[in-house]
């Protein structure tokens, strides 16, 4: 493991102080499954690591009338078994759980798997089909972003030297909702997305689409959302056709390369055959969450 | 140097280590606790698994320092009084060992997955060990090992 300097700052205040005293030369620690590797590999050469002692206000979960707060420290494993999670938000819970292997999920973070900025971060589809809303801590202050406004390119996150993401804000998506995910690889543990898609539907009373929201991983140099796949869906009535008409929008909408994983021929017939199979699924459930 | 405090298989410790020491630098190089392996040091094949509060962390992406204030479980702190524990029992008479370098960390991830469900199904089983990567022999042995260490573990505690 190369040397650097540890840095322990006692809280978030102290450690955005010192954060951007030292800008490019330090780099944060969460769960350390991504940094310690890169750290290794050489990729990056930090002079400082930065490890927050007191992660009050970083970990966990709280809710409120408006929806759910992830502490951006909560780990992987954490989002995967919360209860209100696997009950509200089931297609990032089982986003959370085809995600690396146990030890992994036992220390990666949420928030580093946004600010990581993979495009195939497997939670990033259902939070972006969910319309959360991420914190950002500075020196100077606070702010809060769509997280679609987040992520700028392969491995780039809409981070200014200095600034911590501290949480992830998830609206509640209210009755009537169905949302889906689904996640190809060749095999299913240790994998990295293909092709991830999330997709979430609101079902009206008269059996029309009121909501749909499309988003789609491992295609694009970020994860991203299809509007025109969505707006084909709202309003009309649900069926087949409709839905196969949408996934053929989203998987025009992709900019795939081809890669070790896939071709980029490959990875767009599959956008739209994953879009097509979410919409049912998440149509389906929409159904069983209908009141009365 | 940093001086750490670390609490593994029940015991404390204070080692001075360098801040930028995996948690499995320590446990092998200062402690003598050679039992957790560094297989591929980037987290996929589980040879350096411990427990951490009692669940499976990859040691060789742990700073040692992280390690501060929590439990550390290492293969060497299963044994009680000289007798085995129940699942490396399992793992001897199911013939689940060949080379026996993915052993300690597989036989970990076990104990967590029996901590947690006694009485597993293949598939939790094998979900718990899909951060445990075997090269010699195949998972069919591993996976009867630990269904019959859930077993023998729930006769215990019947008994």
């Amino acid at each position: 493991m190369p040397k650097f300097e540890l840095l322990e700052p006692a809280d978030t205040r102290e450690a955005l102080s010192l954060l951007s005293e030292l800008g490019e030369r330090a780099r944060l620690l969460a769960g350390g499954t991504d940094l310690m590797v890169n750290l290794r590999r050489g990729r990056i050469r930090p002079e400082y690591v930065v490890r927050i002692l007191s992660k009050e206000g970083l970990q966990g979960f709280s809710t409120g009338s408006t929806g759910l707060r992830i502490g951006a420290m909560a780990t992987i494993r954490e989002v995967a078994v919360h209860p209100a999670i696997k009950e509200r938000f089931p297609a990032l819970a089982r986003a959370a759980l085809s995600m690396a292997t146990p030890q992994v999920r036992n220390r990666a973070t949420i928030g580093g798997n946004l600010c990581n900025a993979s495009p195939a971060a497997d939670t990033a589809p259902p939070l972006l089909v969910h319309d959360a809303e991420v914190d950002i801590s500075g020196a100077a202050g606070s702010r809060t972003m769509p997280l679609r406004d987040f992520f700028q390119g392969p491995g780039a996150a809409a981070l200014q030297a200095g600034e911590i993401l501290t949480a992830i804000r998830v609206p509640d998506p209210g009755t009537g909702v169905g949302a889906a995910f689904i996640k190809l690889g060749v095999r299913k543990a240790q994998e990295i997305a293909i092709v991830s898609v999330a997709v979430l539907l609101r079902r009206g009373a008269a059996g029309q689409v009121d909501e749909a929201r499309i988003a789609l991983g491992a295609v694009a140099p970020t994860p991203l959302r299809v509007p025109a796949a969505e707006d084909e869906l709202r309003s009309r009535p649900f069926s087949l056709e409709l839905a196969a008409r949408a996934a053929g929008l989203a998987a025009s909408a992709v900019e795939p390369i081809d890669d070790v994983r896939a071709t980029a021929e490959y990875r767009r017939a599959m956008a739209g055959v994953l879009v097509e199979r979410a919409l049912v699924d998440a149509w389906e459930k929409a159904a069983e969450n209908c009141e009365g | 140097m940093r001086k750490i405090a670390l609490n593994v298989n029940d015991e404390e410790y204070s080692v001075e280590a360098k801040p930028h020491h995996s948690l499995l630098h320590v446990l092998r190089e200062q402690l003598g606790l050679t039992g957790a392996k560094e297989g591929c040091g980037e987290g996929h094949c589980g040879a350096c698994t411990v427990l951490l509060d009692g669940r499976p962390v990859n040691s060789c992406l742990l700073l040692a320092v992280e390690a501060e204030g929590a439990r550390v479980t290492t293969i060497e702190g299963l044994a009680e009084g000289g007798r085995l524990h129940p699942i490396q029992e399992a793992f001897i008479n199911q013939g689940a060992v060949q080379c026996g370098y993915c052993t300690p960390g597989m036989i970990l991830s076990a104990k967590a997955l029996l901590d947690e469900i006694p009485d597993p199904g293949e598939k939790e089983i094998r979900e718990a060990i899909s951060g445990n990567l075997c090269r010699c022999t195949g998972y069919v042995k591993i996976v009867e090992a630990i269904r019959a260490a859930g077993k023998a573990l729930a006769a215990t505690r019947g008994a």
